[in-house]
């Protein structure tokens, strides 16, 4: 490579750093003294980085901060709000469903919380009011096939429901989703590694 | 990491808005500027700076102080602006490449006769707008930002040297620019 076209390359650099009287510079120096179209360069690069210093930056218009604060704000505001009143078929079948997982559970015959007895199926833990039971044994229901009814009702419910809410998906659900699983990850994560709570 | 901006930072990741608002009104020049560098319009600049804090906004929550919140801040702008960007370019065909750079260190510029160092950088200015966008950020980075090498290669996700290599080209080509047809001459300088 030709010396000047080695200078040229260094040159810019060079006069950025502020043209260091370092050992390293002192054949470019030598060089810059001898060759008039490599001074006459090093000339020009002073004016760049002169005019690069004071090249003005754009302002914003005194009002953007306002309106950025306002774009948040009412977005703050509508996911609260999204929050606050959960469409119907999100929130019924959740709920049929918990409701269902709720009575299954109650409906545990109780001897099979007992590690000793044999279990017998029928047998509840929640007891009917007397009034309901006297109903039921006028029509021939048993209690195991009343709460059987029962939780057939709710998780179908809760199916029928589910099934409605995942034809009405939109991407809006999605996002719902998305921002639930930050937050949760997120409060996780604090959770896990306590020194990162201050941050 | 000793961040001027860390307990604004802590607050508005808790939700207060006051704490952002003071955020903003720190660091909106610079999101703007680093905007307008690379998409050369007013306008446009002012609708990606609000797209840009309501998306800090967003992701501030997974800010964990990992860097200085500017450097996070303009890493997301110059994302979102690249990506602005790159979808007006599909829509316009923009021509955008170091072709362009090569053109300015060719072209006959116009000669500067006029003895003002204003007008001088003014004309310098102008030839800045018309380098290709990654030797716009970079300058305007480093000197319209005064970040250092290291903080403009951790926003442009570049290595250290390939941020100096472009600072570099670009001031070349800037005085390629300047000197065209006035080889030798050292009268102005």
């Amino acid at each position: 490579m030709p010396l000047c076209e080695q200078i040229r390359r260094q040159l810019p650099q060079y006069v950025a750093d502020g043209e260091p009287m370092l050992a390293a510079y002192s054949d470019l120096r030598e060089h810059l003294r001898v060759c008039p179209f490599c001074r006459a360069f090093a000339a020009r690069l002073r004016l760049v980085e002169g005019a690069l210093r004071a090249y003005p930056a754009v302002s914003p218009a005194p009002e953007m901060t306002e309106e950025i604060i306002w774009s948040i704000s009412s977005e703050s505001q509508a996911r609260q709000e999204e929050w606050h009143l959960l469409p119907w078929d999100v929130w019924v079948p959740v709920l049929a469903f918990v409701l269902a997982v709720a009575i299954a559970l109650m409906s545990i015959p109780s001897e099979l919380l007992s590690a000793t007895a044999a279990p017998e199926w029928g047998t509840v833990v929640v007891k009917l009011p007397s009034a309901l039971s006297a109903w039921l044994g006028s029509l021939r229901i048993g209690e195991g096939q009343f709460w059987a009814i029962w939780i057939g009702i709710f998780a179908a419910t809760a199916g029928l429901g589910i099934s409605l809410s995942l034809s009405n998906w939109t991407p809006k659900h999605s996002q719902s989703l998305d921002r639930l699983e930050t937050r949760v990850t997120d409060v996780a994560a604090r959770l896990w590694n306590p020194s990162r709570r201050a941050h | 990491m000793n961040d001027p901006l860390a307990d604004l930072v802590v607050h508005s990741q808790h939700g207060d808005t006051n704490a952002f608002a003071r955020l903003v009104a720190q660091t909106q020049g610079g999101v703007y500027n680093l905007a307008y560098n690379v998409l050369r319009n007013h306008e446009d600049a002012q609708d990606i700076t609000q797209e840009i804090y309501l998306r800090a906004w967003r992701a501030l929550p997974s800010f964990r102080g990992e860097a200085k919140f500017t450097t996070w801040l303009y890493r997301l702008a110059v994302n979102t602006c690249l990506n602005r960007r790159r979808q007006l370019r599909a829509q316009l065909n923009i021509v955008d490449s170091d072709k362009v750079l090569q053109r300015l260190a060719t072209a006959e510029s116009d000669p500067m006769t006029a003895a003002l160092d204003k007008e001088r950088a003014a004309h310098l200015w102008t030839a800045v707008d018309r380098l290709p966008e990654k030797y716009r950020l970079v300058i305007g980075l480093f000197y319209q930002e005064q970040r250092s090498y290291q903080e403009i290669a951790e926003i442009l996700s570049l290595p250290l040297g390939t941020v100096k290599a472009h600072l570099n080209r670009a001031r070349e080509a800037l005085a390629q620019g300047l000197g065209r047809g006035r080889e030798g001459d050292d009268a102005f300088m």
